[in-house]
């Protein structure tokens, strides 16, 4: 942990890349702050202080919500996600949503041979929707991929029982566009 | 190149930076009551299962 807290504290090139950002924040990463909330403390308090902010979506939110076994759980966890702002879902997202859902698909599914999940798929709206000053954090790297997207930062932490590799993510408009022209044909 | 998918369109307002120390506690103690609930209804799985699929 130390370590992970050494090279976001002293990077200056971390630093810059957070200035004046706003951090999304994925439900993998919430649920790994629940379970092993001590070794990613350092990690979430260095996103805090040098970032303008975390926050999810609403679609970050309900899947984070299905841990809730009953009502009291679920206004706990409620209540734990309202210290994070949430994006609202608004025409713009869905229309980028709209637009990127395909492409996204496109690259994962010649790649990976799978489908994307609408959850991610919102996720890389929203940060298409709030570019440049949004950028997104998720341990599930594969789930995203560098044909749409940069992975800007990278960093690991070790629970004993597995390792989580972070990324920090954000839109790239010249990736989108070839695939756009891929898929498209235009 | 011009490119229609930079939209530009989303603002972001300034919003108070989260309080970690008060969020962590919330988040332990929320586990903490997950944890008894587990406990106490042995077909309720196990609270590391839920994480899996997430």
């Amino acid at each position: 942990m130390k370590t992970i807290k050494k090279i976001l504290i002293d990077s200056i090139s971390m630093k810059d890349l957070l200035l004046n950002k706003y951090v999304l924040i994925d439900t993998c990463f919430l649920s790994a702050l629940q379970k092993y909330p001590s070794r990613f403390e350092d990690l979430l308090a260095n996103l805090n202080e040098h970032s303008e902010g975390l926050c999810v979506n609403p679609l970050i939110r309900l899947e984070y919500l299905r841990i809730a076994k009953n009502a009291e759980e679920k206004s706990r966890i409620e209540n734990s996600l309202d210290k994070f702002p949430t994006l609202p879902l608004e025409g713009n997202v869905l229309e980028e949503v709209e637009r990127i859902y395909p492409l996204y698909n496109l690259c994962q599914s010649i790649r990976n041979n799978k489908q994307v999940s609408l959850v991610d798929a919102y996720a890389v709206a929203y940060l298409n929707t709030y570019t440049p000053r949004l950028l997104f954090l998720t341990f599930d790297n594969g789930d995203f991929p560098l044909e749409i997207l940069d992975r800007i930062s990278t960093g690991a932490i070790d629970v004993k029982t597995q390792i989580f590799t972070w990324g920090l993510y954000q839109i790239n408009h010249e990736k989108l566009a070839k695939l756009k022209k891929i898929y498209t044909g235009i | 190149m011009k490119n229609t998918y930079a939209t530009n369109t989303g603002t972001l307002p300034k919003w108070n930076k989260l309080d970690i120390h008060s969020f962590l506690r919330e988040l332990k103690e929320t586990k903490r009551i997950m944890d008894e609930n587990d406990k106490k209804d042995p077909y309720r799985f196990d609270i590391n299962e839920r994480f899996v699929a997430q």
